[in-house]
C-alpha cells in the first residue's frame, strides 16, 4: 500500500509515499478517499482536470486534497484514479471516479478540512513521503 | 516547549495553574478535577501554554475538562482577546464553526415513548439526511443561500420551519449580527449550498433522550424539563460551509501573521489583529457560518418535530435552548473591574452566563442561561446552568461535551461496530446509523467519563447542574 494510516486522537492522519511526486500526489489522493469511502469499488467513469499552482510543495499538497475535498462535498463525487504531473509548485491532474452511490461505497469518516497539522513533503532515499492530517 | 505538570498550582477545588513564564503572555488556567488532570495529553497541555503567548490575551489561557489536542488551539479551551492590542485566529474557532447543541422538551413520559420508540427514531433516521454523501432536502440558489447566511434562524423561521418563539430561546437569537455573505468564497457556498438540513456524521447525532434525574427542581420548571419525559438533542454544526470559511481563512492568517509582524511558536496559531482587515474579513465569513449552523438547526428541529406528530397526538416540542460550542464572538465582560468589550473564542467550549445577563432569553433571565452538554451516546447528556462565577472566571463558559481519549483508528482495533450496537440494544437503546462502521469510533469508551468531565466543572463553581439526561434512540450519520 502506498500509504497507511496513523493514530491521532481526534482526527485522521495518513502517511503516503512514491517513487517521484506525481506517485506520491496520487498516493496522497488514494489515502484521501480511502479515509472516506471503499476505494476499490469507485468506478472511474467520470474524468475531471485539475490545474493548480502554489508557493511550495506543502501548500500543493493542501491545496490538491482541499480541491478533491471541494469535489466530493459540492458535487458528490469520488475518485479512485488519479493522473498526476506535478511541475515544480504546480500540479495538472485528471481525475477519474463516480458520484457516490451510499450502499456501494460505504463511507466512513466525513473529512471536514485538510489541515496544516504535521503537513509535511519530504524527499527519501526511496523517493518522496507526505503526512498529512485530515480534520474529520 | 514542553508542559510541566509538576509546576502546576491547585488554586482552588478543581482549579490548576501555569504560571506566566517567559514567552507567555498570561498564565495558563485548567479547570479540571484531579483525575481528569493526571490523564490530560501533555500535547493538548503545551497548546494551552502556547495559546498563552499570543498579543491582547487576557486574564489566562483557558482549559476546561474535556480539552484535547486540536488545532494549534487546544479543543475545550476559551480565550479572550483585547480588541486593542488583540487578535482574531480561525484555530480558536475550529473547522466546525458553530458546531453546538440544541434541546427540545416534550409533553410525552417515558412511558408513552417506550412502546413507539423504535418508530419515531426511523422516522428521524428518515427524515434527517445524515451521513457522508447525505444530500439536502432542501433546493436552494445561491443567492437564497446567502439570505441564509444573513438571517441564520430566522431565515428557517420566515421560511416555515419553526415558530417565532423558537428564535428567542437560542444563543444570539438564532442569527449573528455582521455576517457578511460577501467574505465567502465560491467553494464555501458550493459546499455548503448541498448540506443545508443534514447531520453531518462523526459525533453528530439526533438523539432522543430520557430525563432521568432532575438536581434542581425550581430551573427545570423554568427550563420546561420534567422527570421521565421525553427530550430531543441534535448536535452538528455548519457542515461544509463552515469548514471551508475555516480553511480559507486559515489561508489568510498565514499570510496576515507576516505583515503584522505577529511573533508566533506554532504556525496554527496563525491571526491577524482585531483591527485588521483580514480579521474583519474572516469574523464577517464566520458570523456567516454560525448563521447557517443556526438555520441548520432550526431545520432539523423542524423535521423532528414533524416526525413526532406522525407517531404521537396532541405533542408539544418546545425549543429550551441553543448553544454555540466553537465561535468567537464579542462579549462584556469586567476586568479588574471595569467592564470591556473583548473578543472571546470558545473552541470546544459553552457559554455559561449567570443570572441576570441580558443576552439570557427573559424567561430564563433570574435563573441562569441553559447549558447543554452532550455525553457519548451509551452514557449521558446534561442541562446545566450558567454561573456568575463563570463570568468571573472564565468569560462565562465551561465544558462543551466528553472529549474524546482514543483515537479512531485504536477504536476501530479495539471495538467492533457490531458489538457497540449490540452493548447499546441490550441496554435498550435504539441506534440507527447511516454509517454502521462508524459505531466502533464513536464506540462510549473512546470518551471521557461525562459524569466526571460536568463534576469537574460544578466543583469549579463553572456551572451548576439542572438534569440529566440517558439516550433512548439514536441517529447517526
Amino acid at each position: 500500500m502506498p500509504f497507511n494510516f496513523l493514530p491521532h486522537t481526534s482526527d485522521i492522519k495518513f502517511e503516503a509515499t512514491g517513487k517521484d511526486l506525481n506517485e506520491l500526489f496520487a498516493s496522497s489522493a488514494e489515502a484521501f478517499f480511502s479515509a472516506m469511502v471503499s476505494i476499490e469499488k469507485v468506478e472511474p467513469v467520470i474524468e475531471k482536470k485539475i490545474e493548480l499552482e502554489a508557493q511550495d510543495l506543502s501548500q500543493l499538497m493542501h491545496d490538491w486534497l482541499e480541491e478533491l475535498l471541494y469535489l466530493f462535498d459540492a458535487e458528490f463525487l469520488v475518485f479512485s484514479n488519479f493522473d498526476v504531473n506535478v511541475k515544480g509548485n504546480s500540479l495538472s491532474a485528471k481525475v477519474r471516479g463516480e458520484r457516490i452511490d451510499r450502499a456501494r461505497h460505504e463511507p466512513s469518516a466525513g473529512v471536514k478540512a485538510v489541515t496544516y497539522n504535521e503537513l509535511d513533503v519530504k524527499k527519501t532515499s526511496h523517493g518522496y513521503t507526505a503526512t498529512v492530517v485530515l480534520d474529520v | 516547549m514542553d508542559f510541566m505538570k509538576e509546576e502546576l498550582k491547585r488554586i482552588a477545588p478543581s482549579v490548576f495553574e501555569f504560571p506566566k513564564k517567559e514567552g507567555m503572555n498570561v498564565p495558563v488556567r485548567i479547570y479540571a478535577t484531579e483525575r481528569i488532570l493526571s490523564a490530560m495529553e501533555d500535547s493538548a497541555l503545551n497548546q494551552g501554554r502556547n495559546v498563552a503567548s499570543l498579543p491582547g490575551i487576557v486574564k489566562a489561557s483557558i482549559m476546561l475538562p474535556d480539552t484535547h489536542y486540536g488545532y494549534g488551539f487546544p479543543i475545550g479551551g476559551v480565550a479572550a482577546f483585547d480588541l486593542e492590542k488583540g487578535v482574531v485566529s480561525p484555530g480558536g474557532v475550529g473547522f466546525d464553526v458553530n458546531c453546538g447543541i440544541r434541546l427540545l422538551s416534550t409533553n410525552l413520559s417515558y412511558e408513552e415513548l417506550k412502546p413507539k420508540l423504535r418508530e419515531v427514531t426511523a422516522r428521524l433516521a428518515e427524515s434527517v439526511p445524515a451521513g457522508v454523501g447525505a444530500k439536502s432536502r432542501l433546493r436552494l440558489s445561491i443567492s437564497e443561500l446567502k439570505e441564509v447566511l444573513v438571517d441564520g434562524a430566522k431565515w428557517a423561521v420566515d421560511n416555515g420551519y419553526g415558530t417565532k418563539d423558537d428564535l428567542e430561546h437560542q444563543e444570539e437569537n438564532g442569527r449573528i449580527e455582521g455576517a457578511l455573505p460577501e467574505k465567502c468564497s465560491d467553494k464555501a457556498l458550493k459546499r455548503g449550498r448541498p448540506q443545508l438540513g443534514t447531520l453531518g456524521s462523526g459525533n453528530h447525532f439526533l438523539e432522543v433522550q430520557r430525563v432521568e434525574q432532575i438536581f434542581d427542581e425550581e430551573t427545570a420548571k423554568a427550563f420546561g424539563v420534567k422527570k421521565d419525559n421525553i427530550t430531543v438533542m441534535i448536535h452538528c454544526g455548519s457542515r461544509g460551509f463552515g469548514h471551508q470559511v475555516a480553511s480559507d481563512y486559515i489561508k489568510v492568517m498565514g499570510s496576515a501573521v507576516g505583515k503584522y509582524n505577529i511573533p508566533l511558536i506554532d504556525r496554527q496559531l496563525a491571526c491577524a489583529p482585531l483591527s485588521s482587515k483580514e480579521a474583519k474579513d474572516y469574523l464577517g465569513a464566520m458570523f456567516c457560518a454560525v448563521n447557517y449552523a443556526f438555520a441548520n438547526r432550526q431545520i432539523i428541529s423542524h423535521w423532528t418535530r414533524e416526525s413526532f406528530a406522525k407517531v404521537f397526538e396532541d405533542i408539544e416540542m418546545p425549543l429550551v435552548y441553543d448553544v454555540c460550542h466553537n465561535i468567537a464572538k464579542f462579549e462584556e465582560h469586567e476586568i479588574d473591574g471595569i467592564k470591556k468589550t473583548l473578543c472571546v473564542h470558545r473552541k470546544g467550549a459553552t457559554r455559561a452566563f449567570g443570572p441576570g445577563r441580558m443576552e439570557i432569553p427573559a424567561a430564563y433571565r433570574e435563573v441562569g442561561q441553559p447549558v447543554l452538554i452532550p455525553g457519548d451516546m451509551g452514557t449521558a447528556s446534561y442541562l446545566l446552568k450558567g454561573t456568575k462565577k463563570a463570568e468571573e472566571e472564565t468569560f462565562g463558559s465551561t465544558c462543551h461535551g466528553a472529549g474524546r481519549i482514543m483515537s479512531r483508528s485504536q477504536a476501530i482495533r479495539d471495538f467492533r461496530s457490531s458489538e457497540v450496537k449490540r452493548t447499546l440494544e441490550a441496554k435498550g437503546e435504539v441506534i440507527f446509523s447511516a454509517n454502521p462502521k462508524l459505531l466502533a469510533e464513536e464506540a462510549p469508551d473512546a470518551y471521557k467519563d461525562i459524569d466526571e468531565v460536568i463534576e469537574s466543572v460544578v466543583s469549579a463553581g463553572l456551572s451548576e447542574r439542572v438534569a440529566r439526561m440517558t439516550p433512548l434512540g439514536v441517529s447517526k450519520g
